[in-house]
């Protein structure tokens, strides 16, 4: 992927400038949290957008008593599920007034982690996986990324129903269709005997109380 | 304002003082991480009542290790290490609406906001003498039009 220029505005839509088509794409969100921001404001945004090359991801600080937010831009990988979608972090402590020309806070080290808890599966209303058509819904646990076990485990229970599995070719193993709002991981599928094409889509439990 | 890796330090130029009337001011300074100390750096120009823009157009050149600074009607560079000022050439008389984005791959010096209208990106050519062009953007502008936006480069992965 070329260069580009990522700008943002307040709220939770972000955009990309391709250099060499001159083109600017608007990404939504696909999670709730929203950094703020009044696009309205005049001149406040500029500084406050900022790119961390070591993480690949922008932050956003509006205010120290705000959370402190990061926001990933989809790329074009396979591996990449946590994508387009802000994180909030909370704002560090601070410690001791800020004295003229000296400001200090705690070390980053005392920024609280953004953890999701990780509940069970959800009983009796996972959709199951039909021997030869249908498009029906599987849930994951909160947290689960490709590469994970759990996802493997249903890939495996996919394969042992007589769905195809693989990358070989388009018509010939699953394809990545999109990431959905509801932070499902969608998949098209090939079946094995008949050859219709089907879909799968796993979306994450909801949380349990 | 932009952070300075090289130096581990946070560059803060022109703006306006915390007072009602605001006005903007030509000061130079960074502050460094490490210590936790300002500093005070060369004035852009030794005439310090030269007018200065209240926001510069500003961005950090990796390559160079310096800052490009548009302050509307000046283009000049800032070296951290020498604590110099190079002239560039004229700036492009913007302002506070617009954000710089300096692209190293294209040695060029991007300046994206807007008027409120029009969805152009402002381009400065500083591989030699500073050239200006307006290039019009397309797709969804209205960031591009947006006065207030905030704009970073995401080098190609």
């Amino acid at each position: 992927m070329s260069d580009r220029i990522v700008a943002w505005a307040g709220g939770g839509a972000v955009y990309d400038l391709n250099l060499d088509t001159r083109v600017w794409t608007r990404h939504l969100p696909l999670n709730a949290p929203n950094p703020g921001g009044d696009p309205t404001a005049a001149g406040w945004n500029g500084a406050r957008w900022q790119y961390v090359p070591s993480k690949n991801v922008f932050v956003v600080v509006n205010d120290i008593d705000d959370s402190t937010y990061f926001y990933k831009l989809p790329k074009i990988t396979r591996r990449d599920l946590n994508l387009n979608q802000w994180t909030g972090i909370k704002s560090p402590t601070v410690t001791s007034s800020v004295p003229s020309g000296h400001a200090r806070t705690e070390a980053a080290s005392t920024f609280a982690s953004h953890t999701t808890r990780r509940p069970r599966l959800r009983s009796g209303s996972a959709g199951t996986i039909p021997t030869n058509s249908g498009q029906f819904w599987r849930e994951l646990p909160v947290g689960v990324q490709r590469g994970d076990e759990r996802l493997d485990k249903e890939v495996r229970a996919m394969r042992g129903s007589g769905w195809r599995h693989g990358t070989r070719g388009p018509r010939r193993g699953w394809l990545p269709l999109r990431l959905d709002p509801k932070r499902l991981l969608a998949f098209r599928g090939l079946h094995a005997e008949c050859g219709c094409v089907q879909h799968i889509r796993w979306h994450h439990a909801k949380k349990t109380p | 304002m932009a952070y300075l890796p090289d130096s581990n330090a946070l560059w803060v130029f022109s703006g306006s003082m915390a007072c009602p009337s605001g006005g903007a001011v030509v000061d130079n300074w960074i502050y460094r991480l490490s210590s936790s100390t300002w500093a005070k750096k060369a004035y852009m120009f030794a005439d310090t009542t030269t007018a200065a823009s209240g926001a510069p157009i500003s961005d950090y050149d990796p390559v160079n290790k310096r800052m490009l600074v548009n302050n509307y009607s000046y283009f000049r560079s800032w070296s951290p290490a020498t604590n110099t000022w190079t002239a560039l050439g004229t700036g492009t008389g913007l302002s506070d609406l617009y954000n710089g984005v300096y692209v190293p791959s294209r040695k060029r010096l991007y300046m994206i906001g807007g008027d409120g209208t029009t969805p152009a990106a402002y381009m400065w050519d500083v591989s030699g003498t500073a050239v200006e062009s307006t290039s019009t953007t397309y797709g969804d502008t209205a960031i591009a039009k947006n006065q207030v936006s905030g704009s970073r480069l995401r080098p190609g992965v």
